[in-house]
């Protein structure tokens, strides 16, 4: 569960200060699936960092499942994103030298030997075979299709078998088709899994498909709709 | 760390040429100081060597020596003195060839002495009716070895057959003089070759006889050690021949040249380390984004320091070497000799350098990730990486690539600098190289009422050179038998006891033929 305590983030001081979050609190519940709407510039992005303790919030504070993000050293939020956050960017952010496989298996691999070893074999070609990956696997990501390397993406943040996943408009740079296909493979896997699902997007029709939406509005959670 | 190799791996795979271009533009850079370092041992090894030389090839007299302290110092020269003081003629012999006939002379008492000829038996000769014969001569005369009997001999000499009767006084041992073959054919002495064996029948006196002065021959270091009064102005007057002073100067200069750019190389490496690093900083924000610790990123980058460091290290030392070898080959292209040395003081300097700006941006950019937020990285959601276009594997291309992004224009300027001051560095010390050297200047001196010569050929690290000389007068002429003008064709002068000439000079020697050049020898003798 993911809970939000007068959560705000400013940035920059005296002039120059852009209050890019104000605060909010709310509540995600486990395997809830919430998207994130707003305009460019509204803060949408900002939310997720501070979910996933990528960044450090001005003044409130981020629970996840009771546990102060805040209060955790940046070593213990690195391994809480590895295990327990999948993020999912825009721009894929694939390491462009490795090969689709060894992208899907990077947070194993930074996990070391040991949890290497106790990563199932079988559950690499589960998710691999839902997304339909199996004859992209030896392609580097220069040479898959955006589709693909957000599927590769997806693969990535199921890996570790995470709790929560978030996407920063996952389907901005894919044409309609594989925007919708993306979705629905983000939405069932949360479905089957019981994964947190949260996905910002500013495509309203992708919006309607979730039961929940927060709509943020210059740094306000606005009407949590639903 | 399993991570950080397997990915640092990767990455070495993916952009292999990316990081050949880097290493190769540090190995460049840093391999440009090694050599001009490593040059500059080498001209000072050289130029230690030459000044060396120079007195070596500074032919000096020690003039009115003192006799006891030349046999003081005997031990030093290779061969004693040429006892040998004239040459009556030859002595025939039944059923010998002419050609073996030993020769007859008067000799020198101290000399002899300081040649090591042994004194057999009795004395030797005081007189021109008393002689002393060589051991083996005595045989081949078929003579007993019965002092005091009279031996009645023909002597051959250039007015004719002479029969002359002497008293045996002494008999010596064997007494080889070191002659060349074109010494005994200056004398007309013709078909002898070295050693040869003069005169082998020693008579007193000095009738007919060239007076000898024996001169010796030494390491110029040795000429204090000769009484006398060494050093004698202008008997070979050699100017400045090499310009070590000048050679000293520009060699300052190249080290001056080499530390000031230093700086500049530091930063050129400095950079083209950085940039590796930059161009992993977006992926490895990314990877921060998925769960990579500061210390996994830290390890990352370090795994990628002390590679890119050890890379360049060995490719920078092979090309440093490499440069060098090609400095100095052109130098002796260009006629001058040129020792090559190795100085672990450059190596170190030059790894230093390489680790140290090398590591200097890897460890800064490992201390920013303490600090830095998985974000701070570059924004993950940043546009994505543009595709590269396909590498050439020429050098400027790798170094297009390699000085690409925001780096680009600094680097660039930063290698142009680079390549100006290490060619400069290199250079200063090479232009050195280019001065013309002076020839050898001699002029001939005649000195009077001289017992004793030392004379001074060779010496530095060349080989100790030979013993003695011949003069028509008393104190005349100590250098090389049969080149002085008034000697030419002096008719049964023996001016023996050269040595061969070629060994005389130095750098006309076996393995240091190009240090003069042997043109040069005809200035001096
Ligand atoms: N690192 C930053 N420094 C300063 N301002 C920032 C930074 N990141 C975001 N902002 C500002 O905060 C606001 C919200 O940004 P963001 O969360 O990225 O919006 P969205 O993702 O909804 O487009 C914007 O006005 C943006 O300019
Ligand atoms: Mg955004």
């Amino acid at each position: 569960m993911v809970r939000v305590e007068k959560l705000s983030k400013t940035y920059g001081s005296g002039e120059v200060q852009v209050e890019a979050l104000k605060p909010c609190t709310f509540t995600i519940g486990d395997g809830e699936q919430v998207a994130v709407v707003g305009a460019s510039g509204s803060g949408k992005s900002t939310l997720l960092h501070l979910l996933s303790g990528l960044d450090t919030p001005t003044s409130g504070a981020v629970f996840l499942d009771g546990v102060n993000l805040s209060e955790k050293s940046d070593e213990e939020l690195s391994l809480l994103r590895r295990r327990k956050i999948g993020f999912i960017f825009q721009s894929y952010n694939l390491v462009p030298e490795l090969t689709a496989r060894e992208n899907i298996l990077l947070p194993v691999l930074l996990d070391g030997k040991k949890r290497a070893e106790e990563f199932s074999k079988a559950y690499l070609d589960e998710i691999v075979e839902r997304l339909e990956l199996n004859d992209r696997l030896e392609h580097l990501p220069g040479q898959l299709s955006g589709g693909q390397q957000q599927r590769v993406a997806i693969a990535r943040a199921l890996i570790n078998r995470p709790q929560m996943i978030l996407c920063d408009e996952p389907t901005g740079n894919l044409d309609s088709q594989s925007a919708g296909r993306v979705i629905g493979l983000l939405n069932d896997f949360s479905a089957e899994s019981n994964i947190t699902l949260i996905v910002v997007t500013h495509n309203e029709a992708i919006a309607r498909q979730y039961p929940r939406n927060l709509t943020l509005r210059d740094g306000t959670v606005g009407g949590d709709l639903g | 760390m399993n991570a950080s190799l397997k990915l640092t791996g990767k990455y070495v795979g993916k952009h292999l040429r990316q990081c050949i271009g880097v290493v190769l533009c540090i190995s460049l850079l840093a391999g440009g100081v090694l050599a001009a370092l490593l040059f500059r041992t080498c001209a000072a090894a050289t130029s230690e060597q030459r000044a060396r030389e120079r007195h070596g090839s500074y032919a000096a007299v020690v003039y009115d020596a003192d006799l006891s302290k030349i046999e003081e110092n005997k031990e030093l020269f290779d061969t004693g003195a040429c006892a040998v003081t004239g040459i009556l003629g030859s002595v025939a012999i039944e059923d010998v060839n002419a050609r073996d006939y030993p020769y007859i002379g008067t000799m020198n008492e101290d000399a002899m002495r300081l040649a090591g000829v042994p004194l057999l038996a009795g004395r030797l000769p005081e007189n021109g009716d008393e002689i002393a014969i060589e051991e083996s001569t005595l045989y081949k005369l078929r003579l007993e070895e019965t002092l005091g009997q009279t031996v009645t001999v023909q002597v051959h000499t250039p007015d004719g057959v002479q029969t002359k009767s002497y008293k045996l006084v002494g008999i010596t041992g064997d007494y080889i003089t070191r002659m060349s073959m074109s010494d005994t054919q200056q004398l007309g002495i013709q078909g002898v070759s070295e050693p040869i064996r003069l005169p082998g029948i020693f008579v007193g006196g000095t009738e007919g006889a060239l007076q000898a002065a024996n001169v010796l021959c030494a390491d110029v270091g040795m000429m204090d050690r000769f009484g006398g009064h060494p050093l004698l102005n202008g008997y070979f007057e050699v100017k400045d021949p090499i310009q070590i002073e000048d050679q000293k100067k520009a060699d300052a200069a190249a080290l001056l040249l080499i530390l000031l750019f230093t700086v500049v190389i530091v930063i050129g490496v400095y950079n083209a380390a950085e940039l590796s690093v930059k161009e992993r900083e977006r992926y490895i924000g990314v990877m921060r984004c998925i769960g990579m610790t500061r210390r996994q990123a830290a390890g990352l980058l370090l795994c990628q320091g002390v590679g890119l460091a050890a890379c360049s290290l060995a490719l920078g030392a092979g090309l440093g070497v490499g440069f060098l070898y090609a400095a100095v080959g052109l130098l002796r292209a260009l006629g001058q000799d040129y020792l090559v040395r190795f100085d672990a003081t450059a190596f170190l300097y030059f790894a230093l350098l390489v680790c140290g700006a090398i590591l200097l941006a890897f460890f800064s950019h490992s201390l920013k990730l303490r600090k830095k937020a998985p974000l701070d990285y570059g924004k993950p959601g940043a546009k994505p990486v543009k595709k590269k276009p396909a590498f050439s594997s020429s050098f400027p291309a790798l170094w297009g690539e390699a000085s690409a992004h925001a780096y680009r224009h600094q680097n660039r300027l930063t290698v142009l600098l680079t390549a100006v001051c290490v060619a400069a560095a290199v250079f200063g010390s090479f232009l050195a190289e280019l001065i013309p050297r002076n020839m050898y200047q001699s002029g001939f001196d005649y000195y009077q009422n001289t017992d004793y010569y030392v004379s001074v050929y060779g010496g530095g690290g060349f080989e100790k050179h030979l013993l003695c000389g011949f003069s028509a007068q008393p104190g005349d002429y100590p250098g090389r038998p049969g080149t002085h003008p008034e000697h030419r064709g002096v008719r049964g002068g023996f001016r023996g006891g050269g040595t061969d000439f070629q060994a005389f000079f130095p750098g006309a020697g076996r393995d240091r033929k190009r240090f003069f050049t042997t043109g040069a020898a005809k200035y001096l003798f």
